[in-house]
């Protein structure tokens, strides 16, 4: 491999892993709080019945 | 403690010449595993010379193999029966039943070992030279790290239900890989040499790490155990 | 609650500057090594990430050391939690390290790997290690993983060292072949690593804390469905 070849490999590799997995584990945490939010309702629903 | 540890020890060796199917089972094992290896080598028509080099990770590949497959048997026995509940109701030091594991593991995977060392010679019709004695020494202080390390992590790994077979590698080779295979297939290329006195590095280091070992499977068993 | 909201925008700010900072360092104020003794001067840039993210995955497995110690002798919940965060952000760091390592090493070496590089062994073993104690967090089913995994990643993280001292000796046996040599470090190739390091521990705090957070808001709904079970 050439070394500019490496070097531009060696960092999107870094970058590209890095922040795809930020972005995955942001899309993650959106959901799940979401998913808090709908079930904290139907617990608060449940209780006044 | 010692003296529960040797009862626990004597118990299960008795159990296993009773069905023998741990020592059985271990034992076709590792013929199977030194048999493929014969056939994987069978077009190179390896001699004694060419066979040398190759000689201590065979070994070693089917001891930890067949080892492996025993630790597996041994606690999954156990646990399948409930035996290991009735075990730990008993009055004593839970680390007592892990060094009555060792020691009957110990015995059983050295036997095996043993004998694979020996009909290694007849399948590969290959001669020891009269290096036979270091190399058995080297399986003695091996084996024992193995084990010591092979019981902690196979108590650990007995406790999956679904991934329980492929779990014991998985945790057992990445810990033993450098701190006990490594050393004893040096030392037992060593050993092949003729000379093992050039191996006591290699066996300084398989000893230290079996205390080591010890020492955190006394401080850790009693979680492995617990209800 | 408050206060921690705060922290995490800290860390947020703190890590991109430092990224940012990092990433200058790396590519515009070190100079390039000019030694005749290195075959690939240019691919040597990666060594800046590539040894943050070893240090990142160091880091991460005592981290997963000392929580699991923690979680044994307290069983409090949340020392479980930040070891199983920890164990699975430091796997990605350790990734990121053991695949630019080889890059670098098909530029500079030719070849991909070299067994006899102690370095490059310790983090496969320790990469290893960190797979295995996620496979066996998610192969026991039972309450008994935390304890278990607990255990498991105390085992691991003393095997490290060993490793490294055992494959020292075995190194010695191959004295013929050299290993990889930095070489003493110009002022600012040091600088320069110190911005990656610093850079990737700040992005290793900001991902642990959210990772964390998924954790904890998993189990969360996990009770509330109980909660409501039935329904």
């Amino acid at each position: 491999m050439g070394e500019l070849e490496a070097l531009y490999l060696a960092y999107t590799i870094i970058w590209a892993g890095l922040f795809g997995y930020l972005a995955y584990l942001h899309m993650k945490q959106m959901k799940l709080s979401k998913d808090l939010k709908l079930l904290e309702e139907m617990v608060k629903k449940n209780e006044r019945k | 403690m010692m003296g529960q540890a040797l009862t626990i020890a004597k118990k299960d060796i008795k159990t296993e010449f009773r069905t023998k199917e741990m020592i059985f089972s271990m034992f076709i094992f590792s013929l199977f595993i030194m048999v493929a290896f014969y056939f994987a080598f069978y077009f190179y028509s390896i001699g004694q010379e060419k066979l040398e080099p190759l000689v201590p990770p065979i070994l070693w590949i089917t001891f930890c193999f067949a080892g492996m497959f025993g630790l597996h048997t041994s606690f999954s026995k156990e646990k399948d029966r409930g035996s290991l509940d009735g075990l730990m109701l008993c009055p004593m030091d839970r680390s007592a039943i892990y060094f009555g594991k060792i020691i009957s593991n110990y015995f059983l995977i050295l036997l095996v070992d043993i004998s694979s060392v020996i009909f290694f010679t007849m399948f590969f019709s290959y001669d020891y030279n009269g290096n036979i004695i270091p190399v058995l020494i080297v399986v003695l202080l091996g084996t024992f790290s193995f084990v010591i390390s092979g019981t902690l992590v196979s108590g650990i790994a007995v406790n999956s239900r679904s991934i329980r077979g492929v779990l014991i590698p998985i945790l057992l080779i990445p810990v033993i890989l450098l701190t006990v295979l490594m050393p004893s297939i040096n030392a037992t290329s060593k050993a092949l040499e003729g000379n093992i006195l050039d191996a006591i590095p290699e066996l300084r280091i398989l000893g230290m790490f079996a205390v080591i070992y010890i020492a955190l499977a006394y401080l850790l068993f009693d979680f492995v155990l617990e209800e | 609650m408050k206060f921690d909201k705060k922290m995490d925008t800290m860390v947020l700010v703190l890590a991109l500057v430092f990224v940012l900072l990092a990433i200058y360092m790396a590519l515009i104020y070190t100079p390039v090594v000019d030694d005749p003794g290195w075959n690939a001067p240019k691919a040597q840039k990666i060594f800046y990430f590539h040894v943050s993210a070893a240090w990142v995955s160091f880091l991460a497995f005592g981290v997963v050391f000392i929580m699991s110690i923690l979680y044994l002798a307290k069983g409090l919940k949340k020392w479980d939690d930040l070891a199983f965060a920890s164990a699975e952000v430091g796997v990605v760091f350790c990734t990121l390290a053991i695949v630019t390592g080889p890059i670098w090493g098909s530029a500079e070496w030719g070849v991909y790997w070299r067994w006899e590089d102690t370095k490059l062994t310790i983090t496969f073993v320790l990469w290893l290690i960190f797979v295995a104690y996620l496979v066996l967090r998610g192969g026991v089913e039972s309450e008994d993983k935390s304890r278990l995994a607990a255990i498991f990643g105390i085992i691991g993280f003393v095997c490290v060292p060993l490793s490294f001292v055992s494959s020292r000796i075995w190194q010695s046996m191959h004295p013929n072949v050299v290993a990889t040599s930095e070489g003493s470090m110009s002022a600012e190739t040091g600088m320069g690593l110190l911005a990656g390091v610093v850079a990737f521990t700040f992005l290793y705090l900001f991902i642990l804390k959210k990772r964390l957070n998924i954790i904890e808001m998993t189990s969360k709904i996990e009770d509330l469905k109980e909660k409501i079970g039935g329904l």
